[in-house]
């Protein structure tokens, strides 16, 4: 890993720690050892950035990849879009020899900007739909991007870039769960994700799956998982609530703290 | 799903690309990534769109010349289909 990467990352707050040991101490100086990355948008430090769209424990995503050593970059929030220095973390991270996945709204995202980040070595995009259906993405996203986000997911592929779809489901839209994964399928991304966070509890009686509807979105995604292989890879996660174990946040983050 | 045949041209797949973790060759795409080693590093090396299935199993039976050729079609085929199923491989 190159310093200038290392130094633009610790300008910017974010953190590259080795925790294999972890030790409880300023861990940027293990930065460079070949063990798990784990890259914080550390929230004190990015929540002036841009007119403030990262906010104070926003929920930053932990990158790691376990005893491997350091692999990929994750650049998520938050919106990282919303960063004007967002290429120059691709350029740094790209120079470092590390996989760049972006994970964005797509607001504010041209397509020009967009040809940019590929252009600096983004590897891989990854973009939220809320829902197949127009009116009830605008419904749960409280803002109106449905449209341009189709608009911009149909035009990727002119891109040298992987690109990935997150769908969020949750009780107002599993009913309509083979219809939200054939609209996944137009778009023609390498990944799919279908999964649920609605962590609080205010949340629950709204958004927490039944368990007749989630019976139904396994079996849903289980055909289309057999339909679609080699074409549309599809992941699903169950929601802790019907989990037999709560999942590690993030793939275990918690333990950094 | 496209078959796999003698005259198909294996890629990895969009979003895939080599890395290396030390001196190991590892593949990386969205999401994950994983370790090759061996024979399997072999076959995926000369996955460059340019040479055919036939043309691989022509360049291992010479690498290991005791090899049966039938049977490394087989392994090779077998090895390419899942990672096709696994969006890390093309053809």
């Amino acid at each position: 890993m190159s310093p200038d990467f290392l130094k633009l990352c610790s300008e910017n707050g974010l953190w590259i720690t080795n925790d294999s040991k972890p030790t409880g101490a300023d861990r940027r100086g293990h930065a460079s050892l070949p063990a798990t990355l784990r890259l914080l948008l550390q929230s004190s430090a990015v929540g002036c950035n841009e007119g403030g769209t990262f906010h104070r424990g926003m929920g930053p995503r932990v990158s790691r990849s376990e005893s491997l050593g350091v692999l990929h970059l994750h650049l998520t929030g938050g919106e990282p879009a919303a960063r004007a220095d967002l290429k120059d973390l691709i350029v740094g991270g790209h120079q470092a020899g590390l996989y760049t996945n972006l994970i964005t709204s797509w607001l504010g995202l041209s397509e020009a900007r967009l040809a940019g980040l590929v252009k600096a070595g983004l590897d891989h995009i990854q973009l939220s739909f809320q829902d197949s259906r127009d009116e009830l993405a605008r419904w749960i996203a409280g803002a109106d991007g449905h449209t341009y986000k189709i608009a911009l997911a149909k035009k990727i592929r002119q891109f040298q870039v992987a690109f990935t779809v997150n769908l969020v489901v949750h009780r107002q839209n599993l009913d309509h769960i083979e219809e939200m994964i054939e609209f996944v399928e137009q778009l023609q991304p390498e990944i799919a994700h279908a999964q649920y966070y609605g962590w609080a509890l205010r949340n629950r009686d709204a958004l927490l799956p039944t368990s007749q509807q989630l019976e139904n979105c396994l079996r849903a995604v289980e055909e289309a998982q057999l339909r679609l292989a080699g074409k549309v890879q599809i992941d699903s996660v169950v929601p802790d609530y019907y989990a037999r174990y709560p999942k590690a946040w993030a793939g275990g983050a918690g333990a950094l703290c | 799903m496209p078959a796999l045949s003698q005259m198909s041209q294996p890629r990895l797949a969009p979003g895939c690309r080599w890395g290396n973790q030390g001196e190991q060759q590892v593949v990386l795409f969205p999401e994950g990534m994983i370790r090759v080693q061996g024979t399997g590093q072999g076959i995926l090396e000369l996955c460059d769109v340019k040479r055919t299935v036939q043309e691989i199993v022509a360049t291992l039976s010479s690498r290991y010349g005791a090899a049966d050729p039938v049977k490394v079609t087989e392994d090779e085929s077998r090895f390419l289909e899942a990672l096709q199923r696994k969006r890390i491989v093309d053809y």
